[in-house]
């Protein structure tokens, strides 16, 4: 067993509205070890950018508040410690790629000078040889004619070249682990292509491990060791990349794979998940898929399934009950 | 062979860009269409495919004559629409209409959806009140939208329902051809599995012709009969789909192909193509074949000139110079013009 890099334990974190209490992230446990990817997958409003929030612990407090539990990191409860500590570990142990490369980046400043700061700031190194790191940094990231990149804004570059940026500022300091969240998702197929080999290649050659957060199945089952698959706040579905693919289990994770349009020639109907991801101030009672789930019955409605261990990987269903078949109550 | 319902020949869209330099010297343009060519026929859905920036949206729009071409022409039902006035037009907006892709942006946050949907209605029909609102409840329905939502204001829908009633507002004029620009790029997995089964649905009811853009050559495969690769403002390939995706002559479509993620049981079972660099900017413009650059199979020829449309038959054109080494077999006719 390789050791454990970032342990996530019962983590619980709600935003605190006009509108109510809105538990984002509920109840959510995973661990990456040292070198390995886990794929967070799940549509819009799952929770999984919330997950990684609050790991990097960036949520806008006080709105958004970790409850419960623990993020266990270098020995560190990370959910515990205060700001400033966290700012030492951000950006040098831990770091993170955002969606947007354009807003992420800083539009007045040169990108070389972007990525040196993370070595003045975490290793208090002086300019010119953060300078040099910074230009290494550049090439090892893939851009061409680094030297000339390194003195140009974030606007003179493009998509997938601001990212590749991103991801030099995010590994300058060699972290232990590297959130991506929805690394190329902004980005051509082609140059989402060329991004994650880029992601691959460096997590190989620098031992880091990543968080990979993405809607994009497709591109979990390209990268991912370990998948875990979210909705509505809770983990529906968590195990190794070839058992989640191999055998996935939970009626949404099916959903899920049968709505993307295969590659055949099959022309017929996609099976879509009916309805929608519920209200997040409005969680149905029992399991929260239970208002769009094919199968469920009357004690998907009134009970909440807890995560079982089926077949050597986790899921959050009663369909895997040995009293699932006397169940009655099945929606016509 | 069924009736062409829109002929694009040759359409070109440039856009001048200013000169900050004192001294008179060449015009700048970016050639956000370089000469395409292409026609759709009645109930046939025409997929148009590329990355950012290669002229899909440009195209979708200068077809409707939103943006007016640079030259070039559209024939409607036989009929030239290149340089008819926006007046003469008017009656023609009727049987064409658009879904855009942000469902966010394309419906008015001050109007109701009843309103929104209503307004082609009351443009164009003279109805009244009664027979208006009963059409717009039929079309809700339709969609799949629950009638009892009319009065509520776009801000209370979900990304799906508001492209729901982006495609209602479309075919409140029962027309003929839609332009479908990105219409589930902005949806979740699921919701946009929904969208694209309705769209279908609405097709073999209604008879639509559609003109689906996507930089998703999943979504395309499901829906398109027939396919146009774009790159750069030009048409790469196009053909039926199963030409297209199957016996592909472009490095270009091959490489697109490639990079899809696709879901395998194993894992590193997937070898990608890789294609290197960056799209080139549409301001200079690569010599030759536009796709030189980036193409790993390039020769002096492709850096020197453009290479022509040529016909592999059965309506797959490819514009490659080893368009039929790549294509299976296949001979090639270098049509001109």
């Amino acid at each position: 067993m390789a050791d454990i890099c970032l342990e996530v334990k019962n983590l619980q974190t709600s935003f605190f509205t006009d509108r109510g209490v809105a538990a984002a992230v509920d109840d959510v446990s995973f661990s990456v070890e040292n070198g390995e990817t886990l794929g967070i997958v799940g549509e819009s409003g799952s929770g999984k950018s919330v997950t990684s929030l609050s790991i990097m612990r960036l949520l806008q407090e006080p709105t958004g508040r970790i409850t419960g539990g623990e993020i266990l990191f270098d020995g560190k409860d990370l959910a515990k410690l205060t700001q400033k500590e966290m700012r030492a570990i951000r950006g040098n142990r831990i770091s993170m790629i955002f969606q947007e490369p354009m807003t992420a980046l800083n539009p007045v400043y040169t990108v070389g000078r972007q990525i040196a700061e993370v070595y003045r700031i975490h290793e208090k190194l002086p300019k010119r040889v953060a300078n040099k790191k910074a230009l290494e940094m550049l090439s090892m990231v893939g851009i061409p004619s680094p030297e000339q990149r390194f003195k140009e804004y974030p606007h003179q570059l493009s998509g997938g070249m601001r990212q590749r940026v991103m991801i030099a500022i995010a590994l300058a300091c060699s972290p232990k682990t590297l959130i991506a969240d929805e690394p190329t998702t902004a980005l051509d197929v082609t140059i989402q292509a060329q991004i994650l080999d880029l992601i691959k290649d460096l997590k190989d050659r620098l031992g880091t491990s990543v968080l990979l957060i993405t809607h994009d199945l497709g591109v979990v089952s390209d990268m991912a060791d370990k998948v875990l698959v979210m909705y509505a706040g809770s983990v529906v579905e968590y195990g190794t990349r070839d058992e989640i693919f191999g055998n996935m289990l939970h009626p949404y994770t099916r959903g899920l794979i049968n709505s993307i349009p295969k590659m055949g020639n099959d022309n017929g109907e996609l099976t879509a998940i009916e309805g929608m991801v519920p209200n997040i101030y409005d969680m149905p009672s029992g399991c929260k898929f239970n208002p769009r789930c094919p199968f469920a019955k009357s004690i998907c409605r009134e009970k909440r399934p807890a995560l079982r261990d089926v077949k050597g990987h986790k899921v959050r269903c009663f369909m895997y009950d040995e009293n699932w078949e006397k169940e009655g109550g099945k929606d016509e | 062979m069924s009736e062409k319902l829109l002929e694009v020949k040759h359409l070109k869209k440039y856009y001048p860009v200013k000169s900050f330099s004192a001294l008179p010297r060449e015009k700048k343009y970016v050639k956000a269409i370089d000469d395409i060519s292409f026609d759709i026929s009645k109930g046939e859905t025409l997929g148009l495919v590329g990355e950012s920036g290669c002229g899909k949206t440009t195209t979708g729009r200068a077809i409707l004559r939103l943006i007016e071409p640079t030259s070039g022409e559209l024939h409607f039902e036989g009929r030239d629409i290149t340089t008819i006035t926006q007046k003469e037009l008017l009656p023609l907006r009727k049987e064409m209409q658009i879904v855009f892709q942000d469902p966010y942006g394309c419906l008015d946050p001050r109007k109701t959806v009843g309103q929104i949907i209503a307004r082609p209605i009351s443009l164009h029909e003279k109805l009244s009140k009664k027979d208006e609102r009963a059409r717009v409840t039929e079309l809700m329905e339709v969609v799949g939208l629950r009638p009892e939502y009319i009065s509520r204001y776009p801000h209370e829908f979900s990304g799906g329902q508001r492209q729901r009633v982006g495609i209602a507002r479309a075919l409140a004029l029962n027309p003929k051809f839609i332009v479908c620009d990105e219409p589930v790029s902005a949806l979740d997995v699921s919701i946009q599995a929904q969208v694209i089964n309705l769209m279908k649905t609405l097709q073999q009811q209604l008879g639509l012709t559609y003109l689906f853009i996507s930089h998703d050559l999943r979504v395309i495969n499901h829906i398109c009969d027939r396919v146009a690769v774009m790159y750069l403002g030009s048409i790469m390939e196009i053909g039926k789909k199963e030409d297209v995706y199957g016996n592909t002559a472009h490095p270009y479509t091959q490489a697109l192909l490639s990079a899809i993620p696709t879901i395998s049981e194993n894992a590193g079972s997937v070898v990608r193509e890789k294609l290197t660099g960056d799209i080139p900017s549409p301001l200079e413009l690569p010599t030759g074949c536009r796709f030189h650059t980036r193409c790993k199979y390039s020769k002096e020829i492709c850096r020197q000139t453009a290479p022509p449309m040529c016909d592999l038959g059965d309506g797959h054109f490819c514009a490659c110079h080893f368009a039929e080494d790549f294509a299976g077999g296949k001979t090639c006719n270098v049509n001109q013009g």
